[in-house]
């Protein structure tokens, strides 16, 4: 039954990360993404979601984690590799006390951050049992998260187009492994970068993916013209298409007036492993060099001392006003929408909170509280709205993202280009085996398994960012080569059908994700 | 491939057997580019055609036009003005709109499973000025000077990592 006139707020984050794991040697940098992540955003998140819960309050929220992430958080050398990462942090916090005994103004900072290593390392070992996967899975059991899926390795789906059984594999590997980690169906699904091209709606709802999410021009441009704008979800394809809006996305994203930019906030930049003397840092840095310890003594704008106390009774002073500006926004659209109920989506990194805005778990805590108490507005999920507002919108959103200016640029420049004709070359051969190998031998399975498996790692969005964003450039080069000729030794091994047993052995132990894998998610289509 | 409303990226290979078949007969030939736009009858006619070094493997044709299809074909041509086609043609590719759809054909279908609306689900009218009142409000260009966010260039980017280095320089 449609509820004509309730007013919707649907928060999202979305959290990935690529498949980084370097077995041979522990310290490699590139690791340290995943325990950034960890220490810095996801267990924060986690210990003001749980607290929510704890407390009783009956929030909504929808997050897309990412395969990749997923399959991170649930290897067991990753797993130790963050257990000790958060030890080591927990050592330079201690050091830090040490180090600013004498200092009246930084010290008592340095002892915040050393409780604040010591509850999050404890959080994670003891009440998460280094498990995040499962506390998020519990928060969505509990029907407070709604956790949605991404494409299997996060590759930018607009440019894959060309090659339908690779955005088709891209789908249907992260639901399998969906499946496998949740225990359920994925309701929705999180377009890489938001990219989205005609056609792939249809494909989304194929695997019975029910939502996505587009950028405001995806909605706005779309064909026919929406009636309501992004506040309410259009049809493309059998899957609904929810617009970003841009009002609540510039209060938190904006780069000159958003609220992580405010004065009373902790400054990402003034890391201690950039701001101290080499000799000071060494042991912490050693190996991998210069990079964040995540021990930050200044705020945003100037040089004065960082005041955890102030930086979070901003972030609820920011919380309350983003839940008053939603409340008028949305009183604003529910008298233009001519009975029809707005809803106001705003999609976030995950990593915003707590990584980027230290504060920012502190501002969605205070926020959920206050929205899951507010008669104004509903906290809802796209499958809480879609329940109750069935009746959507027929309209196609165009080819889009919400980046590299709003369509491809990020990905397909003079810095990425030369990647697109191997990553779609290396598809198309695999499309060619995927249908040619119906019934494998067990070794001959494997190896198209693994084929399938490298193909997928080669085509994640991340490579081409790098490249453009010139950040380990290096790294990303060298993960396509990989990537791209294992595949192609794997290729011409099948093809032999002379699969070499302790090569592939090397291969599927170095890249050990999607067990659960069907290599016949790449098969051509009549 | 589409990269942005007005911009197309070609790549090409091709075995050096197919380029002498195409040299055969032309003199001085050179690599040209032909981009062929549809045409609202539905046909292609040639657009553009443009010199490229078949060398570099690629190319982006700029200031094309929004929504329209294109295809390409890669040519070498004679002085005489006689070319021959290097390599299959392009598949077609329609390059993203650029702005809201001149198209207002509201269809309402009911979620999940309709994908084409029931009959006589056009819906009410709906004012034309609350609809533009809506776009506008859905627009960014009311955030002029804010990044876009997004993990490619916003707040929310991918932390810059480590760039290996292990001497004392900063950053």
């Amino acid at each position: 039954m449609t509820k004509e006139g309730a007013r919707y707020l649907c928060l999202h984050l979305t959290a990935h990360l690529p498949f980084v794991r370097h077995a041979e040697r522990a310290g490699r940098p590139e690791e340290g993404w995943l325990q950034e992540a960890v220490a810095f955003s996801f267990l924060p998140l986690l210990r003001a979601l749980d607290r929510l819960a704890d407390d009783g309050v009956r929030f909504r929220l929808s997050l897309a984690l990412s395969p990749p992430l997923v399959a991170m958080l649930r290897q067991d050398l990753l797993v130790r590799r963050c257990a000790r990462a958060l030890e080591r942090h927990c050592e330079v916090a201690d050091r830090e006390v040490r180090r600013t005994r004498r200092d009246p103004a930084l010290h008592p900072l340095a002892v915040h951050y050393r409780d604040e290593a010591r509850s999050l390392s404890a959080l994670f070992s003891e009440r998460y049992r280094r498990d995040l996967v499962g506390a998020f899975r519990r928060l969505q059991d509990a029907g407070l998260v709604e956790i949605a899926t991404s494409a299997a390795t996060h590759a930018f789906l607009p440019l894959l187009a060309a090659q339908p059984e690779a955005v088709r594999a891209q789908v249907a590997v992260a639901v399998s492994h969906y499946r496998r980690h949740f225990g359920r169906e994925p309701p929705g699904f999180w377009l890489p970068e938001c990219g989205h091209y005609p056609g792939v709606g249809e494909l989304l709802a194929e695997s019975g993916l029910r939502y996505f999410f587009v950028d405001a021009h995806g909605v706005g441009d779309a064909t026919p013209r929406p009636r309501y704008g992004v506040f309410a979800p259009i049809s493309a394809g059998g899957a609904a298409a929810f617009g970003r809006d841009p009002e609540s996305s510039a209060a938190l994203w904006g780069s000159d007036r958003g609220y992580p930019r405010d004065p009373a906030y902790r400054d990402f930049y003034r890391d201690i492993g950039w701001d101290l003397e080499w000799r000071e840092v060494e042991g912490a840095l050693r190996p991998g060099g210069r990079r964040n310890l995540g021990i930050k003594y200044f705020a945003n704008g100037g040089g004065s001392v960082y005041d955890p106390r102030r930086g979070a009774k901003r972030a609820e002073e920011h919380a309350a006003r983003f839940l008053a500006d939603r409340n008028r926004q949305l009183a604003h659209l529910s008298a233009r929408m001519a009975g029809a109920s707005p809803v106001v989506v705003a999609p976030c990194d995950a990593e915003l909170f707590g990584h980027w805005w230290y504060e920012g778990p502190r501002f969605l805590e205070s926020l959920l509280r206050g929205a899951a108490s507010d008669p104004a507005l509903r906290l809802a999920t796209p499958s809480d709205y879609l329940a109750e507002n069935p009746e959507v919108q027929l309209a196609t959103p165009p080819f889009c993202s919400w980046g590299g200016g709003g369509y491809a640029g990020a990905w397909l420049d003079g810095s990425n280009d030369w990647i697109w004709r191997h990553l779609h070359q290396a598809a198309g051969r695999m499309a060619a085996l995927a249908t040619d190998f119906a019934e494998p031998d067990p070794l001959l399975r494997r190896a198209l398994e693994q084929a399938a498996r490298e193909v997928l790692l080669a085509q994640s969005s991340d490579w081409a960012f790098m490249l453009r964003a010139g950040t380990s450039v290096d790294y990303a080069i060298r993960r396509i080569r990989e990537h791209l000729l294992r595949f192609a030794r794997l290729h011409d091994q099948i093809r032999a059908q002379r699969v070499d047993p302790a090569e592939l052995a090397r291969v599927e132990s170095a890249d050990d994700l999607f067990p659960e894998i069907d290599y016949r998610a790449f098969r051509r289509r009549p | 491939m589409p990269r942005d409303p007005r911009t197309l990226f070609f790549y090409w290979d091709h075995a050096p057997g197919s380029f002498a078949a195409a040299r055969a007969g032309l003199d001085g030939a050179r690599a040209e580019l032909w981009l062929f736009e549809r045409g609202d009858a539905g046909g292609f006619e040639r657009c553009r055609a443009t010199a490229v070094a078949l060398e570099s493997g690629s190319h982006y044709l700029h200031d094309l036009r929004p929504g329209r299809t294109y295809r390409a074909e890669l040519r070498l041509a004679g002085r005489s003005g006689e070319s021959h086609l290097l390599g299959p043609p392009s598949g077609e590719v329609t390059l993203p709109p650029l702005g809201p759809s001149s198209e207002v054909a509201d269809a309402f279908a009911r979620f999940p499973g309709d994908t084409r609306p029931p009959p006589g689900a056009a819906g009410s009218p709906f004012p034309e000025e609350l609809r533009s009142e809506l776009a506008r409000l859905s627009d960014w260009s009311r955030f002029p000077d804010e990044v876009r966010g997004s993990s490619a260039g916003g707040m929310g980017g991918r932390p810059a990592p480590s760039s290996g280095t292990t001497g004392e320089e900063g950053r």
